[in-house]
């Protein structure tokens, strides 16, 4: 509620020269001068500012602070996922033909098609890819995210992720861990083995385990875990810990051998991004939330495919903005470098979108390790990222600032004023399929998915 | 004794911070314990032992927030839970009261309006004054913002200055301009603005330095300022419809340090102005009218005033209780009063030059408006006026009040143009003004003079300084320089003119002259 002119004594913000500060600062008025810059981009940026548009970013502000995602269960895919059927292949990113893949995620759909017994052979796989007997189609246009290739199959067991606040439900595969594995393209029998081990033991297992707990309050195990050092995309360490820690004891209970409790607990356990695929449905059920409220210029999806970036916003409904994915930059695996790497991928780029991952760094200093940065970069990055959010996050707040909550909801207005792009923490994936993970490091959307997307929305508002 | 709590789901709080939280609580009067603790069986076991487990409390996990406060009566535990959810919600590392923050201690600095607004959260004004093609784009982010707008920016559309004000109307916002040059907020100057003394005149002005000419006089008159909202010069054009003036009247209306209002406007639409003055007619309080160009019949309650002046005398007196009855007598005591302030040594030094000047008056302003009045006052047709505060010499460049170098090229000029016998000028002081205007003048004029001298001329030079004492530049050491260089200072803008008319005129040394000349009452 705006204040009256004349009840309070001035505190200005001031956009102008100094001048104008320092009069009301030597007057001893609070005042606070923005370090004005004309609008990065091209465009009537003004009409957006308008009630309308303010009222649904609100809206849709308020509905993703208010997520209240609770890992819930663990089922197979083809039960849960709408829309899925035994010959669809879900991938990471905006939609994409078989023809314009990338290297790993290539290998990750001839892996998927090999594990659900669609093809026998790589080359067996590729042809059946190619026939157009398959389904492709995005991850996020069935309520699911998948990191790097993203590849999610019918029999695969994947978390069920509800949010208690707005009822609607996110899923997401298992983790396989770092090495050769199906979300790098790898396509080896040891992946495959592991694929079967998650559909017939440790998937149903999980869920039972999840199940007796009565769900796992992710808000909460997130902010938690932001606050021990974690961003929740390339750091998961402690909310792996933490969610494991929650398990332990249900999985300690099951009717199964000791030796394949044993097993599960030490899988979970060693693998450090063991929570990211939560961390990941939790993010695309609190940003589903948001989506679709009209006129509304909230970023509700980022997402790669490995060779394209894509977009979508609140306001324009299931449409895709994309560009070309760029190249992180980053520390590499010994034996590989950036002539390795291929073009950024996966949707784990929600985790950013909901405010985790690169946005929270100022509560993560270890990542920021990746571009040879300092904690102080770490903080920077995150201050940035307040200049192209609309709300700061009620439950994930940051020590290192104060215990301030995480910048929250990207606005393309804001966006598209400063030019400032998101900040993304990612994986890197080796261009070719079957090799893996090669290194991790930092990148940022093409701005030109902001810029449709401006397009677009000023299109809208006349 | 009484108990209460509240239950936060699914929130995480570190346990240190929620101890430091309570402890702050705890120093609430009536308070005798707060604790806000997960709700986790331990926690829940603990406050049990420590009678802190209200019975009714609800089962919780260990993922919810439980704060359950003992005191002495029911208000106490209420302000206990709600100081217990301020001090939760609070950003800690937000801006101190009264500290100017450009740039953040790791660098980053607030780049934008909306992004300023959420980072201060105390903000109530936003000072725009950034290239004309993107002011309305930063206006519109500030009203979305819930931030009042000081929009200083010229080249702002109509369009877009209209759905501005309509857009803050609605929100219960002022947009103050665009080309809004003047506000003083509850003693606060926004833009060029003087250090005036607080009081009981409230003032509405479509123009800048009709606003600081009004202002300043109040305060040389003993006299001081609520508040003056600027409304930009076409507020009052029949396309915007006065959207400002009206909402600035009603609230100055409203307000109870306000006894007196004064209406500064520009040219305007007959019947915009028609409505203001109806508008005005009905506020309650008396109100005094400056409308240049407007033959209107005034309403009741409204006293015309013909210059800034006049409005800032009568607005004085009413502000005193003084009779100002029938005409405007005390409009010209009050006149009177403010040219007692006029030089005497301006008189001095014009009666050292002996000669009379002949040809035309040369006016050169800084104040559009106070341009405008002078003109109107010199009246004839071989006199001439510059505003240089207007469009055609500020695009690209800053206001003659803050760099008056293309003024002061205009002065060299007319001092070599045999038909100038008086240069009339305006310099006004203030916050974001030029730090020593007459100082910066100082070298032009003794040049000017020369120039004069050897083309066998005697230039004159009369001047008003809108100004205080209290502003950084200080009027008495502003005007003394011009003194000493043997300008005839001015206390008011209708003095000078008139005191420049005289002049050319040749009646300046009349014993009779005094009357229609006040500024030259004391010379000599």
């Amino acid at each position: 509620m705006p204040g009256d002119l004349l009840s309070d004594p001035p505190s200005a913000i001031v956009a102008g020269p100094a001048l104008f500060s320092d009069a009301l600062a030597a007057q001893g008025v609070t005042v606070t001068r923005v370090d004005w810059q004309p609008p990065a981009a091209a465009g009537d940026l003004a009409v957006l500012w308008c009630d309308e548009v303010d009222a649904a970013n609100r809206t849709a502000l308020d509905r993703l602070l208010a997520a209240q995602p609770v890992l819930v269960d663990v089922r197979p895919a083809i039960d849960v996922v709408p829309g899925l059927t035994r010959d669809t292949v879900l991938h990471a990113g905006p939609p994409i033909a078989w023809e314009l893949m990338s290297g790993p995620l290539r290998g990750a759909v001839a892996g998927a098609l090999v594990y659900e017994g669609l093809a026998s052979t790589k080359e067996d796989a590729e042809r059946l890819a190619a026939s157009g007997a398959i389904r492709f189609d995005p991850c996020h246009h069935h309520q699911a995210v998948g990191p790097m290739a993203g590849v999610m199959t019918a029999s695969m067991p994947v978390f069920v992720v509800e949010n208690r606040a707005a009822g609607n439900r996110a899923y997401s595969t298992i983790n396989e861990g770092l090495g050769k594995v199906l979300r790098y393209g790898a396509y080896a029998p040891e992946v495959l083995d592991r694929l079967r081990w998650f559909r017939d033991g440790l998937g149903p297992a999980l869920g039972e385990a999840i199940r007796s707990t009565g769900g796992v309050d992710l808000r909460a195990l997130i902010g938690q875990a932001v606050q021990m050092g974690d961003e929740c995309h390339n750091r998961n360490r402690a909310a792996s810990a933490l969610l494991i820690k929650a398990l332990a004891p249900s999985i300690a209970a099951l009717d199964v051998p000791a030796a394949e409790r044993a097993r599960m607990l030490a899988f979970a356990g060693g693998n450090e991004h063991f929570f990211l695929n939560a961390s990941m449905a939790a993010c695309k059920a609190a940003l589903d939330a948001a989506h679709g409220v009209p006129h509304s210029t909230l970023v509700t999806a980022m997402a790669r495919n490995g060779t394209d970036f894509g977009i979508r916003v609140s306001g324009l409904g299931d449409r895709w903005f994309t560009g070309p994915a760029q190249t992180p930059r980053g520390l590499f695996f010994p034996g590989f470098g950036p002539e390795h790497a291929n073009p950024d991928i996966g949707d784990s780029a929600i985790t950013e979108t909901a405010g985790l991952g690169g946005f929270a760094m100022a509560g993560a200093p270890a990542v920021v390790q990746f571009v040879g940065g300092t904690p102080a970069d770490a903080l920077r990055f995150t201050r940035l990222m307040y200049e192209i959010t609309s709300g700061e996050s009620a439950a994930y707040r940051l020590p290192t600032l104060d215990f301030r909550g995480t910048p929250t909801g990207i606005d393309v207005r804001l966006v598209a004023q400063t030019g400032i792009l998101p900040q993304i923490n990612t994986g890197m994936a080796h261009r070719e399929a079957g090799i893996g993970q090669i290194g991790a490091g930092l990148v940022n959307p093409p701005r030109v998915c902001f810029d449709l997307a401006l397009a677009a929305l000023t299109e809208d508002a006349r | 004794m009484s108990l209460g709590f509240t239950v936060r789901h699914s929130t995480y709080f570190d346990s240190v911070a929620l101890m430091r939280v309570a402890e702050q609580a705890r120093a609430l009067a009536g308070v005798l314990e707060v604790a806000a603790v997960m709700g986790t069986p331990a926690n829940r076991a603990m406050l049990a032992e420590a009678g802190m487990l209200p019975p009714d409390a609800p089962p919780t996990a260990a993922s919810d927030l439980l704060v359950v406060v003992s005191a002495s009566t029911e208000e106490a535990v209420n302000a206990a839970l709600a100081r217990v959810n301020d001090l939760l919600a609070a950003r800690r590392d937000a801006t101190p009261e009264g500290r100017t923050v450009a740039v953040g201690s790791d660098g980053v600095a607030p780049r934008t309006l909306a992004s300023a607004a959420r980072g201060d959260g105390r903000a109530n004004v936003a000072v725009i004054a950034v290239p004309g093609p993107h002011a309305a784009l930063e206006a519109h982010q500030a009203l979305s913002a819930g931030l009042h707008v000081f929009l200083f920016s010229d080249g702002v559309s109509l369009d877009d200055e209209i759905a501005l004000k309509r857009r803050a109307r609605a929100r219960g916002l002022f947009v103050m301009g665009p080309e809004c040059g003047t506000a003083i907020i509850r003693g606060v100057g926004l833009g060029f603005a003087n250090r005036v003394r607080r009081g009981a005149i409230g003032v509405v002005g479509a123009s800048g330095t009709g606003i600081q000419e009004v202002t300043t006089l109040v305060h040389r008159l003993g006299a001081g300022v609520s508040h003056a909202i600027g409304t930009g010069g076409r507020d009052l054009l029949a396309a915007v419809g006065g959207i400002t003036t009206l909402q600035a009247l009603e609230r100055l209306g409203a307000d109870d340090e306000t006894r007196v209002v004064v209406l500064v406007s520009k040219p305007s639409s007959r019947e915009v102005a028609d409505r203001v003055l109806a508008a005005a007619s009905g506020l309650g309080k008396p109100v005094v009218a400056c409308l240049l160009g407007y033959d209107g019949v005034v309403p009741t309650g409204v006293r015309a005033a013909a210059t800034l002046e006049e409005a800032a005398g009568v607005a004085v007196a009413l502000a005193r209780g003084a009779p100002v009855a029938g005409g405007l007598e005390g409009a010209s005591l009050a006149a009177v009063a403010v040219a007692g302030n006029a030089s005497t040594r301006g008189g001095r030094a014009r009666a050292r030059q002996g000669n009379q000047p002949s040809g035309a008056i040369r006016g050169l302003y800084s104040g559009g408006t106070l341009c405008d009045e002078a003109r109107r006052l010199v009246g004839g047709t071989a006199h001439r006026f510059v505003d240089f505060g207007s469009d055609e010499y500020t695009r690209g460049r800053p206001h003659p009040i803050i760099d008056p170098s293309r003024r002061h090229a205009a002065i060299l000029e007319a001092a070599d143009d045999p038909e100038v016998g008086v240069l009339l000028l305006d310099l006004v002081l203030g916050d974001c003004a030029h730090p020593d205007p007459a100082g910066a003048l100082d070298p032009v004029l003794t040049q000017a003079y020369d120039r004069g001298r050897r083309a066998g001329r005697e230039l004159k030079v009369v001047a008003h300084v809108v100004g205080s004492d209290d502003d950084v530049q200080n009027l008495a050491r502003q005007e003394d320089t011009l003194r000493k260089r043997g300008v005839t200072v001015c206390a008011s803008n209708r003095v000078a003119a008139l005191t420049a008319r005289r002049l050319i005129e040749g009646r300046e040394a009349a014993p009779g002259g005094r009357e229609a000349a006040p500024g030259d009452r004391d010379a000599g």
